[in-house]
C-alpha cells in the first residue's frame, strides 16, 4: 500500500525532533544522574554518538530501498516470514511504549499537579487528542508539529535561561566518581530511551517527498543533532542546579523552574514547562500511534488505514491504566526493561537491515565476486 | 470497582459510537482484525476493572527481555 | 453562438399581440407602465414603450421622440416622413443613437429588460425592440464604510450599485489584466454576480477550482454575497471564516494584488474576498498606512486581543480553580477576598457573566439608534454593578469579562470575533473541568481543527502550519513597505514565480 500523502524534508526533521525529545526533555536526565551521577551529561553524549550511527542506518536503508517502511524492507531483505516475526514484535514494543508516554502524562499531573484527579481522565483525554490528530494524518501532524516543537523549545530554553542564577559549575565535578560502569550504565538507560528509538523511524520514511531526497540527510541529521543539544543542555543544567541530589528529583526540568525566582516577576514558571511537557508526550504519542498503525496495516495488509486507530487507542489507554502498579514499576520497566527492548530489537533490526541492504548490493555489482581493481 | 467499570464501560460506548458507521462499511478482513482488537480491549478493560494480578503485557515482555535486561543492569550497577 | 430562443417567445411584427403578451406577463403589476404612442402621416404608425415606473425616472422617458430624431436631420414634428420599416432598417443595422441601446428580439428579453430599468420600445410592424437604459434607481451616495472606520487613509465604501462598485475597482487598478466576469443568479432574484481578479496575479488552480465550485449557483436565489460564500465554501460547520469580507475598494484592490478573488453581487455593499487564510485575520487596511514601528506593535496587540478574547475567562477559571498556586500571592489574596460570599464556582460565575455579556451585545445591535447607546451603556453598569451587590459575580470576574469583550471588539474582522466568541465557551468548560491541563488538550484540538481546515485547497492555517519564516514579516511584524515591494507575497505578481501554487502549499 503506498503511502499517499508526502512531507517536505524539513517537516520530516521536525517530526524526527518531535520523535526524539518528545517527552524525554522533561523525564531526562533523572534517570541518567541515578545511574551515571555527575557524568550523566557524558553518558547522553555518548549515547547521542549512539543514536546518530542508528539514524545513519536508517538513512541507508531509506537510500537504497527509498519509499520502503521498515516492515517493507524486512520482506524484501529477510522474507516474509521473518518480516512477520519482527513486525510482531515491533507491534509489542510500540505497544508497550504508547501507552507508558501517555501513562507518564498521567502521573506528572497526578503527582504534581492535581492530585485528587484519578489518572484514568488524564490518559483518556491524552488519547482522544491523540487519536484524532492521527486520524487526521501524516500531513497535518505534520504541518502541527513545526509550530508545537518551536514553541516546546522555546519554552524549555526560556527556563533553562531564567534558571542562570540558579547554576553552579563546581556541580559538574568529580566527574566520573564511580569509575566507566556508572558511565556505561547511562549511556546503555539513554541509548534505549530517548535515542535509540529512532529505529522506529524508519516506518516514517516512506512518506517523505522523493523530490527533496537530498536535503532530507542533511536536515535529519541537524535535527537529531538539535535534539541532543537540547537533552545534553537540560543534563547539564539539572546537574549544576541539584547536584549530588539530581538523582533524586524526578522531573528535573520541571523542578529548575519552580525554583526560578527572579524579582516578583518570574515565578510560578513550572506552568510553563508543564505545556512543554504535554507538547512533547502528545506529539511522541501521535507518532508512535501514527507507526504502530501503520505497522499493524503493513502487517496484515489491510486496505482501509484508519480501521483500527480506534480499538488500538481503546487498547493502549487501557494498557496506561494497567501496566504499571506503581512508580518503581514504571521506573523498572522504563529505563531497566526498555532500553533493553530498544536495543534488542529495534536497533539491531535496522542494524541488520543495514548490514543486508549492503550485502546485496555488493553481491549485486560485483555477482562474480570478483573485487573492484581485478583486470 | 464500580468507578472503573462506569469509565470502562463509557469508553467502549464512546470507541463503537465514534467508529459504529465505518464498522458496517469495512472490509472483511478489518472486521476480524477489530473483532480481535476488541477481544483484547475487553481484556484489557477487565484487568482495569477488576485489577486483578492477571497476566499483562508487561509479563509478556519481562518473560522475553527481563533477564538479560536485569542481569546487564545489574553488571553496570555492580561497583567496578 | 446562442441558441434560437423558441418560436413561441420571438416577438412578432404585430404590436398589438406583443402589448398581450406583455401585459399578461406583466399582469397586476401596477408599477409597470404600458404607454402606446401614434407617429407618421396621420399619425397612422404605433408604438408602445413599456418601463417599471418604480425603477425608472420617469423624467427620462422621452425615449420615442429620441428615436425618431435619430432618423430626421431637423426638427421632428409629428415624424410623417418615417416608417416602421426605416426604424427596422435603421436600428436593426445598429444606427448612431444619442443614448445606447439594445435590440431585442424575444419577451423573455423585454421582460428582463423593463425589470432592470431600461424603457423597451416596440414598433407596429418591425419584430424586433429597442432597449433604453434610463436614468437609474437612486442609491446610496459612496461614504465611510460604518464597519471599517479607519484614522489614516481612505474613506470610500462599497455601495449597493454594481457598477459603482465596479468602477472604484476599475479606478484603484487601471490595467487591463483586471479582469471581471458576470453571471446572474436566482430565477427570481436575477441578480448579477461578478467574480473579479488579477490576470498574471492569481493563482490559476485556485481560479479554476473557484469557477467549479459556483457551478449550479445561477439556481440560487441569492440575495447577498454570503450567499456565494456559503455556496462556495469548504467547510459548513466550523464557526472560522474561510472568506473575508470588505467594505472598502483599498482593501479589496489590496486583495486583488495578492491574488485574491473578489465576488461583488447587485444589492448588496459587502465585497467578499476568497480565499481567506487565518493569518490574514490579524491585519488591516490601516497597517500599511502608519508607520512601520506602530503598525508592529498594534500587531501583537491584536494578537494578544485574539488571545485575550479565546482564552481569558478560560484562564481566570482554571488558574482559580484549579492552579491558585500560580497567582502571585498578592494577587492571590486580592482574588480571595473579591471571591469572598460568592456562592457560585468560577466556572458558574464566568458563564453567567459571559452569558449576559451576549446577551447585552446582541440587545445592542437590534435596539433602534436613539435608545441604543444609553440603554447599552446603562444596562452595563447595572448588570455590572448590581451583580457585584447581588454577590453573584466577583469584581474581579467583572474586569475580566470587560476585558475579554474589550478585546474581542478590537478584533478588525467582525466574523473571526464572531468564530472567537464560539470558541471561547468550549475552552470554558474544559478549563472547569480539568484547568490548565483541559485548556491544553482543548487547545490542541482546536488546532488540529484549524489545521484540516482549507479554503479553495488552500490550507488555512498557511504561514503558520506549515510554518513559514518568510511570511512572519507580515504577521508577527509588519516589515517596511521597501521589503514588501522588494519582494511582494504574491510571487506571482509581475510575472515573479510560477502561476501554479508550489511546494509551499504543502
Amino acid at each position: 500500500m503506498k503511502p499517499r500523502e508526502t512531507v517536505t524534508s524539513s517537516q520530516m526533521a521536525f517530526l524526527a525532533i518531535a520523535f526524539s525529545i518528545g517527552s524525554s526533555i522533561v523525564y531526562i536526565p533523572s534517570p541518567l544522574e541515578q545511574a551515571a551521577g555527575n557524568a550523566a551529561w557524558l553518558s547522553l553524549a555518548a549515547s547521542f554518538g549512539f543514536g546518530l550511527l542508528v539514524l545513519s542506518c536508517v538513512l541507508y536503508l531509506n537510500r537504497t530501498h527509498p519509499g520502503q517502511s521498515m516492515v517493507e524492507c524486512c520482506r524484501s531483505l529477510l522474507g516474509p516470514a521473518p518480516a512477520a516475526v519482527a513486525a510482531v514484535f515491533l507491534i509489542a514494543m510500540l505497544f508497550f511504549a504508547l501507552p507508558a508516554i501517555v501513562a507518564g502524562i498521567g502521573d506528572f499531573q497526578t503527582s504534581i499537579v492535581m492530585k485528587e484527579t484519578p489518572d484514568y481522565v488524564f490518559n483518556s483525554f491524552s488519547f482522544l487528542a491523540v487519536v484524532l490528530t492521527v486520524r487526521a494524518g501524516i500531513l497535518v501532524m505534520a504541518r502541527m508539529f513545526l509550530l508545537l516543537v518551536v514553541v516546546m523549545l522555546l519554552f524549555s530554553f526560556t527556563v533553562i535561561l531564567l534558571a542562570l542564577p540558579l547554576y553552579r559549575p563546581e556541580y559538574l565535578l568529580p566527574l566520573l566518581p564511580g569509575g566507566m560502569k556508572p558511565l556505561l550504565h547511562g549511556t546503555f538507560i539513554a541509548s534505549g530511551f530517548p535515542f535509540g528509538e529512532i529505529a522506529l523511524f524508519t516506518m516514517l520514511m516512506p512518506y517523505a517527498a522523493n523530490s527533496e531526497s537530498a536535503k532530507l540527510n542533511r536536515r535529519l541529521y541537524a535535527a537529531y543533532s538539535a535534539t541532543g543539544v537540547t537533552l545534553l543542555l537540560s543534563a547539564v543544567c539539572s546537574t549544576m542546579t541539584f547536584g549530588p541530589a539530581a538523582g533524586e528529583v524526578q522531573f528535573a526540568l520541571f523542578r529548575i523552574s519552580y525554583e526560578i525566582q527572579i524579582g516578583e516577576l518570574f515565578q510560578r514558571m513550572e506552568a510553563i514547562i508543564g505545556i512543554a511537557l504535554i507538547l512533547g508526550s502528545y506529539m511522541k504519542a501521535c507518532l508512535f500511534l501514527f507507526i504502530l498503525n501503520r505497522t499493524a496495516v503493513e502487517l496484515l495488509r489491510l486496505r482501509d488505514d484508519k480501521a483500527l486507530l480506534f480499538p488500538l487507542s481503546f487498547v493502549c489507554l487501557l494498557l496506561s491504566l494497567t501496566m504499571f502498579r506503581n512508580p518503581a514499576d514504571f521506573n523498572h520497566q522504563v529505563y531497566v526493561i526498555w532500553p533493553f527492548i530498544v536495543l534488542s530489537t529495534g536497533c539491531t533490526l535496522v542494524f541488520l537491515l543495514s548490514a543486508l541492504a549492503w550485502l546485496s548490493r555488493r553481491t549485486r555489482s560485483f555477482p562474480n565476486g570478483r573485487s573492484e581493481n581485478a583486470p | 470497582m464500580q468507578e472503573n467499570f462506569i469509565v470502562a464501560s463509557a469508553l467502549l460506548v464512546a470507541v463503537l459510537a465514534a467508529d459504529g458507521r465505518r464498522l458496517k462499511r469495512l472490509p472483511r478482513k478489518e472486521k476480524w482484525c477489530y473483532a480481535v482488537l476488541g477481544l483484547a480491549g475487553l481484556y484489557m478493560a477487565l484487568l482495569f476493572v477488576s485489577q486483578a494480578p492477571w497476566p499483562n503485557l508487561p509479563d509478556l515482555l519481562h518473560a522475553v527481555y527481563g533477564g538479560p535486561a536485569e542481569r546487564l543492569t545489574q553488571y553496570l550497577k555492580a561497583s567496578g | 453562438m446562442t441558441p434560437q430562443a423558441p418560436e413561441a417567445d420571438r416577438l412578432s411584427a404585430d404590436m398589438h399581440a406583443n402589448r398581450r403578451r406583455i401585459e399578461h406577463v406583466f399582469s397586476e403589476c401596477f408599477d409597470i407602465q404600458i404607454q402606446p404612442w401614434h407617429y407618421g402621416p396621420d399619425l397612422g404608425h404605433a408604438a408602445v414603450s413599456v418601463y417599471c415606473r418604480s425603477i425608472v425616472n420617469e423624467k427620462d422617458v422621452h425615449t420615442v421622440k429620441q428615436t425618431l430624431q435619430s432618423l430626421v436631420p431637423h426638427e421632428l414634428g409629428q415624424a410623417e416622413s418615417i416608417s416602421p420599416e426605416q426604424i427596422g432598417r435603421y436600428f436593426g443595422q445598429r444606427g448612431v443613437s444619442p443614448q445606447p441601446y439594445r435590440l431585442i428580439s424575444t419577451i423573455g428579453e423585454a421582460q428582463n429588460d423593463v425589470l432592470e430599468g431600461y424603457v423597451v420600445l416596440i414598433f407596429d410592424g418591425w419584430d424586433q425592440a429597442i432597449s433604453y437604459l434610463v436614468g437609474k434607481f437612486p442609491k446610496r451616495q459612496v461614504t465611510e464604510p460604518v464597519n471599517e472606520p479607519v484614522v489614516h487613509g481612505p474613506r470610500e465604501g462599497t455601495i449597493e450599485d454594481l457598477d459603482t462598485n465596479l468602477g472604484m475597482l476599475r479606478q484603484r487598478l487601471k490595467t487591463p489584466r483586471l479582469k471581471m466576469e458576470s453571471l446572474t443568479v436566482g430565477d427570481n432574484v436575477s441578480s448579477k454576480v461578478v467574480y473579479v481578479y488579477l490576470a498574471h496575479a492569481v493563482d490559476l488552480d485556485m481560479l479554476a477550482e473557484f469557477r467549479r465550485r459556483l457551478a449550479g449557483i445561477e439556481r440560487c436565489d441569492a440575495v447577498s454575497t454570503s450567499y456565494v460564500e456559503q455556496w462556495i465554501e469548504d467547510h459548513t460547520w466550523t464557526p472560522f471564516p474561510q472568506h473575508r469580507y470588505t467594505e472598502r475598494t483599498d482593501t479589496a484592490a489590496a486583495a486583488l494584488l495578492d491574488g485574491k478573488i473578489l465576488v461583488l453581487m447587485e444589492n448588496s455593499p459587502t465585497v467578499l474576498i476568497c480565499p481567506a487564510l487565518f493569518v490574514e485575520f490579524f491585519g488591516t487596511s490601516e497597517d500599511y498606512y502608519v508607520r512601520t514601528s506602530f503598525a508592529t506593535l498594534v500587531r501583537w496587540l491584536r494578537i494578544l486581543a485574539y488571545f485575550m478574547a479565546a482564552s481569558l475567562p478560560s484562564l481566570y477559571i482554571a488558574i482559580s480553580t484549579f492552579h491558585p498556586e500560580l497567582f502571585p500571592t498578592v494577587l492571590l489574596l486580592a482574588v480571595l477576598d473579591s471571591r469572598e460570599g460568592i456562592p457560585f464556582p468560577a466556572f458558574f460565575e464566568a458563564m453567567i457573566m459571559e452569558i449576559s455579556f451576549e446577551l447585552l451585545r446582541e440587545a445592542g445591535i437590534r435596539l433602534p439608534r436613539p435608545v441604543g447607546p444609553a440603554v447599552s451603556i446603562v444596562g452595563a453598569l447595572v448588570i455590572g454593578q448590581a451583580a457585584i451587590s447581588a454577590k453573584i459575580a466577583s469584581p474581579i470576574m467583572v474586569i475580566v469579562v470587560a476585558l475579554t469583550g474589550i478585546a474581542s471588539f478590537s478584533i478588525p474582522h467582525y466574523d473571526m470575533g464572531i468564530a472567537l466568541r464560539i470558541v471561547r465557551f468550549p475552552l470554558m468548560v474544559s478549563a472547569g473541568i480539568l484547568g490548565l491541563f483541559g485548556m491544553m488538550i482543548a487547545y490542541l484540538l482546536l488546532f488540529l481543527h484549524l489545521t484540516c481546515l482549507h479554503t479553495l485547497g488552500r490550507p488555512y492555517l498557511s504561514g503558520l502550519a506549515p510554518l513559514k519564516l518568510r511570511d512572519m514579516r507580515d504577521i508577527l511584524i509588519r516589515a517596511p513597505l521597501r521589503t514588501l515591494m522588494r519582494s511582494p507575497r504574491n510571487r506571482r505578481l509581475n510575472g515573479g514565480g510560477p502561476a501554479r501554487e508550489g511546494a509551499g502549499s504543502r
